[in-house]
C-alpha cells in the first residue's frame, strides 16, 4: 500500500516548432540535447533544458525518416528519402559524412553499441559503415524492404525486420557478420529487444505480436489485436511489454517468461488510435500518445495500473521520448509542435 | 457534387492498363488540369511526369500476404509504407494517384485500402481506371489473366487510341468489355483525352447509372449477343460478312409474325442454340426456321456471303452468337440494298470470349434485413470471395431512413450509412457483382433470403 505512487504534478518546461509533422525524436545519451526530424526533412537539435534551438539542418530531400545518437553522444545520424544517410557533428554543426544507403529510402540508421559502426537500411539493402564513411560491409539484399533495426543491448547482434522474417546479424567481426533468420508469415513492422536482452519482440501486420527468447530462439506469439501492431515498448526491468491497438494499450507480463495463453492487462484512457508508447527509463511510468492529440501516463506501481496524468497536444501525436535521466517527456505532434512536459512528485 | 460529405478521407485513384495503353499520358493530363490541387503520385513504372508541383514517388511493388497465404488478402506493402509516411505531413494531399505496372494484378492494390486499418482510416479508394489500347487489347485479353482482371476491376474503362482502329472494331470491343464488366463507365479516347469527371471522384454510389446504361446487366444470359427483327421482301436476300474474331458464327433465323416480335422468338432461339448445329459454308442457302446454323467463315478468307431465299415477303428474327459488328455483318435485300432491323436488342451473353468474367446485377424493392444480409455475405465471400473481383451496392435497409452503401474487393467489404433517402426517389436496393464464373440464379436467390 505504501508503494502507491502519488500523482505527479506536470508542467510544460518548454515548447518548440518544427517546419512539419514530427517524424522522429531522440535524446542525446546525456540528456543535454533533443534531436528532432520533420517528416518533410528538416532536422533540429534543441537544448533539453531551455528548448532553444542549437542546430538546424535542412536534412534530407523528400523527407527524413529516422534519427539516432551514437552511444557516447558524439554523433547524430539520420536517414531519408533521398537514399542517403548522414552523420552530423552537433558540436561544430558540420555534416561529417554522407553515405549512399542504396536504391530505396534510407528508413533506418543505427550505431553499433561500441559506436564503431553505423548501419543503414535502405529498401532491401543493409550496409555497415565506418564513422568516417567507409563501406565495411554490404549484405546480400533482403527479400523485402527492411522495416526496422535494433541492436541487442549487450551483444554485437543486430536484428533487422522485414516481410516474412527477422534477420539476426552477429557482428563479432565487422567484416563478416553471421546471419540467422527467424520466420513469421506476415510483415514485421518493428522490432524491440527487451533491455535485458532475453526477448526480441515484433509488431506484425497480421494483428499479432511475435517474439523469440534469446539465445534459445524459442518463438512466442500473442494475438487478438484489432489492427496491425505498430508500436511496442519494454519497461526498463524487462518485465512489461506494452503494445498499442485502437484505444487500448495492452500490457504483457514477462515476469515468468513469455505470457502465451495468458490475458494481458488492458490499459484504457487513450481516446483514439495509439501512435507511440514510451516507458520512463527508471520509474514505472508508461506514456501513450494518440492520433487525436490525447496523452496518457499510467503508473504500473501498486496493485493495478492507473492513470496518473492526462495531457493533450493540438493535432495528433507522432512521437514520445522520455529524457534518459530526468522526469521530462518530450512529445512531437503531426503539425510540428514539440513540447517537454516535466513530471514532479 | 460529393455524394458523401461525411467521408473526409483522401480519395485514391488507381490507374492500370498494359504498357503503352496511355497511363502516363492520362496521369500528366490529370496533373495539368487539376493544378490547383495537391496531388501525390505513386508510380510503379518508369514514366515521364512532366509536372513539377506534384509529388512523385517511385515505388517497387511488394506483395504481402495477410492470412495464411489467402490470395484475396494480399496487399501492397510498399503502398502502406509510402502512403503511411505521406499522411504524416502537415499539408494534407487532396488526392493520391497510384499508377500500377502494366502487368499488375489490381487486386492487392485495391485490397490495401480495405485490409490495412491505417489506410482504411485515412484513405478511400475512389476508383480504378483501366486504360485499354484498342489496337492491342484483343491479344492481351487472350493471353493475360492480369489484363482480364484489370478490365474486371475497373470503375472506368478508357478505350484509348480509338483513332488506330475502325469504328466497328471499337463497337465490338466495347460490347466485349461490357460483357465482362457491366459496372464500368466506358470512355473512348484519343491520346487519353477523356472527360476527367469520368475518371476522378467516382466515389458516389451511382449504381442506377450503371444499370440504366446496361439494362442487359439485370437480365438472364443468352447464348447469343444480338437479335434483330427484319422485314424482308420476297426473293433472295444476302447475308454478307467479313473475317471476325472467331472462325465460325452461330445463327438462328426464325420467321415471326408482327405480334410476337422478338421476345417469343428469343426463347425459341435460346433452345435452338443448344441443339446440334447445321454447318453452312460461304455461298450456301440458309432457310428461316427451327435450325441452328454454324456459319463456317474460316474456309474462305475475307468477304463472304450466304443466301436467304423467301417465297413471300415476311418478318424474320435473326439471332447471332456474337455482335454483328464484330464480323461487319450486313443483310442486303433482293435489290442489293442494305437493310436495317426494324427492332434490335443486345443480349447479355453467357458465353463471351472471355468466358468466365461477367457481371451480375440485382435490383430489389423490398427492404433488406441487415442481419440476414450479413450472414449471407459472410458465407458468400468465404466460399466465392476468390472469384468475386468487385462488388458495389446501395441498400434499402428495413426501418432505416438512410441509404446504406458498400463496396468490396474479393473477400473484403466496407460499408456505411449514406445520405437519407429522398422522398422523390424509390427505395431500391441495387447490387452489382463482377467476377469469374458467377452464378446469377444463385446470387439472386441468395439475396432473396435477406429480405424482410
Amino acid at each position: 500500500m505504501s508503494s502507491v505512487e502519488q500523482t505527479p504534478t506536470v508542467r510544460i518546461r518548454w515548447t518548440a516548432d518544427l517546419a512539419d509533422g514530427v517524424q522522429d525524436l531522440a535524446w542525446s545519451p546525456d540528456g543535454r540535447w533533443l534531436a528532432a526530424a520533420a517528416v518533410s526533412g528538416p532536422l533540429m537539435v534543441i537544448d533539453g533544458a531551455t528548448g532553444e534551438i542549437a542546430r538546424e539542418w535542412s536534412g534530407h530531400d523528400g523527407g527524413t525518416l529516422g534519427l539516432t545518437w551514437s552511444r557516447e553522444g558524439r554523433w547524430l545520424a539520420s536517414g531519408g528519402q533521398d537514399g542517403h544517410a548522414r552523420i552530423w557533428d552537433p558540436d561544430s554543426g558540420e555534416e561529417r559524412v554522407k553515405l549512399a544507403g542504396g536504391s530505396g529510402w534510407v528508413g533506418g540508421v543505427s550505431f553499433s553499441p561500441c559506436a564503431d559502426l553505423l548501419i543503414t537500411a535502405a529498401g532491401k539493402e543493409l550496409r555497415a559503415w565506418s564513422l568516417d564513411g567507409r563501406l565495411l560491409h554490404d549484405t546480400k539484399p533482403h527479400a523485402s524492404t527492411i522495416t526496422d533495426l535494433a541492436w541487442h543491448p549487450r551483444q554485437p547482434l543486430l536484428a533487422s525486420s522485414a516481410y516474412g522474417k527477422i534477420h539476426l546479424w552477429d557482428w563479432q567481426s565487422p567484416d563478416t557478420p553471421v546471419e540467422q533468420t527467424l520466420p513469421h508469415p506476415s510483415s514485421l513492422l518493428g522490432v524491440r529487444w527487451s533491455p535485458n536482452g532475453r526477448y526480441l519482440a515484433c509488431g506484425c501486420q497480421d494483428n499479432k505480436l511475435r517474439g523469440w527468447t534469446w539465445p534459445e530462439a524459442q518463438d512466442f506469439q500473442m494475438s487478438g489485436y484489432l489492427t496491425k501492431v505498430r508500436v511496442l515498448a519494454w519497461d526498463s526491468a524487462s518485465r512489461w511489454l506494452a503494445a498499442g491497438d485502437r484505444e487500448i494499450v495492452t500490457l504483457w507480463d514477462f515476469a515468468k517468461g513469455p505470457p502465451m495463453g495468458k490475458a494481458p492487462l488492458d490499459l484504457e484512457g487513450a481516446l483514439d488510435v495509439v501512435r507511440d508508447l514510451a516507458f520512463h527509463p527508471d520509474r514505472p511510468w508508461l506514456a501513450a500518445g494518440d492520433q487525436s492529440g490525447g496523452l496518457v501516463v499510467w503508473t504500473l506501481r501498486g496493485r493495478e495500473p492507473r492513470v496518473v496524468w492526462h495531457g493533450a497536444l493540438r493535432g495528433g501525436f507522432q512521437r514520445l521520448a522520455w529524457h534518459p535521466k530526468d522526469h521530462l517527456l518530450a512529445v512531437g505532434g503531426e503539425d510540428g509542435a514539440i513540447a517537454a512536459f516535466e513530471f514532479k512528485r | 457534387m460529393s455524394m458523401n460529405t461525411a467521408d473526409s478521407r483522401i480519395p485514391v485513384t488507381v490507374l492500370t492498363g498494359f504498357l503503352g495503353a496511355g497511363k502516363t499520358t492520362l496521369l500528366n493530363r490529370i496533373l495539368t488540369e487539376q493544378h490547383g490541387q495537391r496531388i501525390a503520385v505513386i508510380e510503379n513504372e518508369f514514366g515521364e511526369i512532366g509536372i513539377d508541383q506534384a509529388l512523385v514517388i517511385n515505388a517497387e511493388e511488394e506483395i504481402f500476404e495477410m492470412n495464411n497465404g489467402c490470395l484475396c488478402c494480399t496487399v501492397r506493402g510498399d503502398l502502406i509504407r509510402i502512403l503511411g509516411n505521406l499522411m504524416k505531413r502537415r499539408d494534407k494531399f487532396d488526392r493520391i494517384l497510384v499508377e500500377t505496372t502494366g502487368l499488375a494484378d489490381p487486386g492487392p492494390v485495391a485490397q490495401t485500402f480495405f485490409m490495412d486499418d491505417e489506410m482504411k482510416d485515412n484513405l478511400r479508394l475512389d476508383g480504378i481506371v483501366t486504360l485499354v489500347d484498342c489496337k492491342h487489347v484483343a491479344q492481351h485479353l487472350e493471353s493475360s489473366s492480369e489484363c482480364r482482371e484489370q478490365i474486371a476491376f475497373a470503375d472506368t474503362l478508357v478505350l484509348n487510341k480509338v483513332d488506330l482502329v475502325d469504328r466497328a472494331a471499337v463497337e465490338a470491343l466495347e460490347t466485349r468489355l461490357r460483357a465482362m464488366n457491366g459496372l464500368a463507365k466506358i470512355q473512348r479516347a484519343h491520346m487519353a483525352q477523356v472527360d476527367l469527371q469520368q475518371v476522378l471522384d467516382l466515389g458516389g454510389f451511382d449504381l442506377k447509372r450503371a444499370l440504366d446504361l446496361n439494362p442487359a446487366f439485370l437480365e438472364p444470359e443468352y447464348p447469343f449477343e444480338w437479335g434483330g427483327w427484319y422485314a424482308l421482301s420476297a426473293g433472295e436476300s444476302v447475308l454478307t460478312l467479313e473475317d471476325g474474331p472467331d472462325p465460325d458464327l452461330g445463327v438462328v433465323l426464325l420467321p415471326v409474325s408482327e405480334h410476337d416480335a422478338l421476345a417469343t422468338a428469343r426463347d425459341v432461339a435460346d433452345r435452338l442454340f443448344a441443339t446440334t448445329a447445321s454447318e453452312a459454308q460461304p455461298g450456301d442457302a440458309l432457310e428461316p426456321g427451327p435450325h441452328f446454323y454454324r456459319l463456317r467463315l474460316a474456309s474462305k478468307p475475307g468477304f463472304k456471303h450466304f443466301r436467304l431465299g423467301l417465297k413471300t415477303a415476311g418478318s424474320v428474327a435473326f439471332f447471332t452468337q456474337h455482335h454483328p459488328d464484330e464480323f461487319a455483318l450486313r443483310l442486303l435485300d433482293p435489290r442489293g440494298q442494305p437493310l436495317k432491323p426494324v427492332f434490335e436488342h443486345t443480349y447479355n451473353a453467357g458465353h463471351t470470349h472471355d468466358a468466365a468474367v461477367s457481371s451480375v446485377g440485382i435490383v430489389e424493392g423490398r427492404p433488406v434485413n441487415p442481419y440476414k444480409l450479413n450472414l449471407w455475405l459472410t458465407d458468400l465471400l468465404r466460399d466465392k470471395g476468390a472469384d468475386i473481383f468487385r462488388m458495389k451496392g446501395v441498400l434499402h435497409l428495413a426501418d432505416n431512413a438512410h441509404r446504406f452503401v458498400f463496396q468490396g474487393v474479393h473477400m473484403l467489404f466496407d460499408g456505411q450509412a449514406d445520405r437519407p433517402w429522398r422522398t422523390d426517389e424509390p427505395r431500391l436496393s441495387q447490387m452489382i457483382f463482377i467476377g469469374r464464373d458467377l452464378d446469377r440464379a444463385e446470387l439472386t436467390a441468395g439475396f432473396q433470403t435477406c429480405l424482410d
